[in-house]
């Protein structure tokens, strides 16, 4: 129908699966995220430790540019596992709480707000579809800051490398997958549980930016008063730096066990997502 | 003649007001029954008639600590279903259900043969909904909010835009595409509602108070939109309202409710072409009895207010009979007024009766 032919007509072409509604729903959040000007440019910004990482290991293997710079041999940093761990991943991991912190709130909470729910749940798509479109969002730009560039620098290091470097350090490049996607995901849906909550995107930033740190703050004060590891199973902080040196296999600051770290995310990603099925519907029932 | 007049007399004398309400309830429900029980099949189709029903109904409850549907039995067909009721009659409640948002606590509903429970997916990919309140994405423009939704439709982006265009002009809103929705007015955001609705050609369209806070000329456009798109043939619409003007003018059936139950279900087109007789009264005196000696009489009566009556005369009726029954129970009649039997005295009747 011409737009000039101001008269009804249904719709008689090509309907799609319902596989792709989710992927529409991470097309409109992911072109929103980047409509904001101050997102774009942090979102730059959060490239450049890997590019001086990269710098750094390809001064490693420069002796020329070394000398030019009359830089001394012996204090050069050793490209291994803690340096993977320790300068580029956990570094990256905060600037991935950053990301999440700035857009996961931005995702659902409008929706809610502005009682859009119904008019997601009323066409062929559900709620989990709806909330992992949501997700896709924080899980790729998530991903595009921590394991992606991890893989490339691995590759770039290994390739400058004589000795079989890669062969001998596989477990390297898994522990940074693996590593960044549990904390992407734990930090993403507790972003947005705590955003269909509260319905407010400042309010739930501050709320997410206090669970993160004030689960910290309580751990370290366990810690303080009682001693051993106990506190750090509530901190976000310790949780992150051993789960790290666990899949690393380098030396962690807290004594706590690696299996510890594991159930801290699990049971906050499993509690976000009750408390995200709870609150995605498509009306509240006021009994 | 005279010895007919005397024996409706003796009746009047004799009335039971009682055993005439219940007689009237029967004729009601066994009307209703007819239209409600069609034999169902396996797919949830009707035997009798090719088409499957726009919706129907089977034992439906639905609880939310106390019953809101309480047991509903119906099998609607029409182009345009009127969906009646006062406030917290069960209106958006069967609405949400039909849509799959509320689970029955016991019985089934289907839409054109689908179960919404189990075969939710291709009930979703059928219905078009506009919703009661506001309901939008903040900070999208008109054309990408309902290029959106056409999208998770099913449209491929293309489709998807061009017939969110193609929506917009034809709701009136062409040349407030661009602008951000948070800027429009109450008129256009229910037109961009609307426009979202039908976006994809649904089968069956949900409208959920579509005129809510319009002025008199956009109720108006509005219930043109509606008209049209129940006249193009290609959409089956339900409208939930408690403006039983906007029924009148758009609807083909009604299904009026109360109390979570259905109080009448009925065919506006047929109710129209009954050309009952259809008397207004002011009167003074013993209402209640000569109320109940109009029943008595056949005829179905409806209280408006304190003194004002609304009958329906019955086919062997006369006006002479109203007046010698006012006559013997020393009713004055006030007034008088021959009048179209409308949908609100169907639905005041329903009311009562219910």
């Amino acid at each position: 129908m011409a737009i000039f032919q101001h008269a009804y007509q249904g719709f008689h072409g090509q309907i799609s699966s319902t596989l792709r509604q989710p992927w529409v729903i991470f097309r409109y959040a992911l072109a929103d995220v980047f409509s904001s000007k101050l997102f774009t440019a942090f979102f730059a910004l959060c490239f450049i430790p890997p590019l001086v990482m990269m710098c750094m290991v390809y001064m490693n293997y420069n002796l020329e540019m070394l000398s030019l710079l009359n830089l001394p041999l012996d204090k050069l940093i050793t490209v291994d596992a803690n340096f993977f761990a320790h300068w580029m991943q956990i570094p990256q991991m905060w600037l991935v709480f950053a990301l999440v912190m700035f857009v996961g709130p931005a995702l659902i909470s409008p929706d809610i707000s502005s009682n859009a729910l119904p008019l997601y749940l009323s066409r062929p798509i559900n709620k989990t579809n709806y909330v992992f479109g949501k997700l896709l969002v924080l899980l790729i730009l998530g991903s595009l800051i921590t394991w992606i560039p991890a893989w490339l620098l691995i590759l770039f290091h290994a390739n400058l490398g004589d000795e079989p470097w890669l062969l001998n350090n596989l477990h390297i490049p898994l522990a940074s997958v693996v590593s960044s996607l549990i904390w992407i995901i734990c930090l993403s849906m507790l972003s947005l549980a705590v955003s269909a909550w509260v319905k407010w995107k400042a309010l739930a930033r501050l709320f997410f930016f206090g669970f993160v740190w004030l689960s910290s703050a309580l751990g370290a004060a366990i810690e303080n008063i009682y001693g051993g590891w106990k506190g750090s199973t509530v901190s976000f902080i310790d949780s992150l730096d051993v789960m790290v040196s666990g899949l690393y296999g380098v030396n962690s600051s807290s004594s706590m066990p690696s299996t510890a770290s594991y159930l801290f995310f699990i049971t906050v990603t499993v509690l976000a997502t009750l408390l995200l099925a709870r609150k995605i519907r498509a009306f509240e029932v006021n009994l | 003649m005279e010895s007919d007049r005397l024996n409706q007399a003796e009746k009047i004398d004799e009335v039971g007001s009682e055993v005439a309400s219940h007689e009237k309830n029967r004729d009601i429900a066994e009307k209703n029954t007819d239209k409600l029980a069609f034999p169902l099949n396996g797919n949830g189709n009707t035997d009798s008639v090719a088409e499957p029903a726009v919706f129907e109904l089977k034992n439906l409850s639905v609880n939310f600590g106390r019953p809101i549907l309480d047991k509903l039995t119906a099998n609607v067909r029409g182009n345009c279903i009127g969906l009646l009721g006062p406030n917290g009659a069960g209106k958006t409640t069967l609405l949400n259900t039909l849509l799959g948002f509320n689970q029955p606590s016991s019985g089934r509903a289907s839409i054109f043969g689908y179960d919404v429970s189990s075969q939710s997916d291709r009930v979703r990919h059928m219905v078009g909904y506009m919703p009661e309140r506001d309901a939008f994405i903040t900070g999208m423009t008109g054309i990408r909010f309902v290029r959106l939704m056409g999208e998770l439709s099913g449209l491929s982006p293309s489709d998807a835009l061009e017939r969110a265009h193609e929506v917009f002009f034809y709701v009136g809103l062409g040349e407030a595409r661009y602008r951000k929705i948070d800027s429009y007015s109450l008129g256009m955001k229910q037109l961009v509602k609307l426009a979202q609705a039908i976006v994809h050609g649904p089968k069956l369209l949900f409208l959920d108070e579509p005129t809510n806070g319009l002025d008199p000329p956009a109720r108006t456009r509005m219930l043109q939109l509606i008209r049209e798109i129940r006249d193009a043939g290609e959409t089956k619409i339900i409208m939930a309202s408690h403006l039983l003007k906007d029924v009148e003018e758009c609807c083909d059936e009604a299904l009026v409710l109360k109390q979570g139950k259905i109080a009448i279900y009925c065919n506006l087109e047929e109710e129209r072409r009954s050309d009952r007789k259809f008397l207004l009264m002011h009167v003074r005196g013993d209402k209640d009895r000569f109320v109940s000696a109009l029943r008595s009489l056949g005829c179905d009566v409806a209280l408006t207010n304190r003194r004002r009556l609304k009958v329906i005369l019955a086919q062997q009726i006369e006006i002479r009979d109203v007046y010698m029954a006012a006559e013997q129970l020393q009713v004055q009649i006030r007034s008088l007024d021959y009048k179209r039997d409308s949908l609100e005295d169907i639905f005041l009747r329903a009311m009562e009766d219910a």
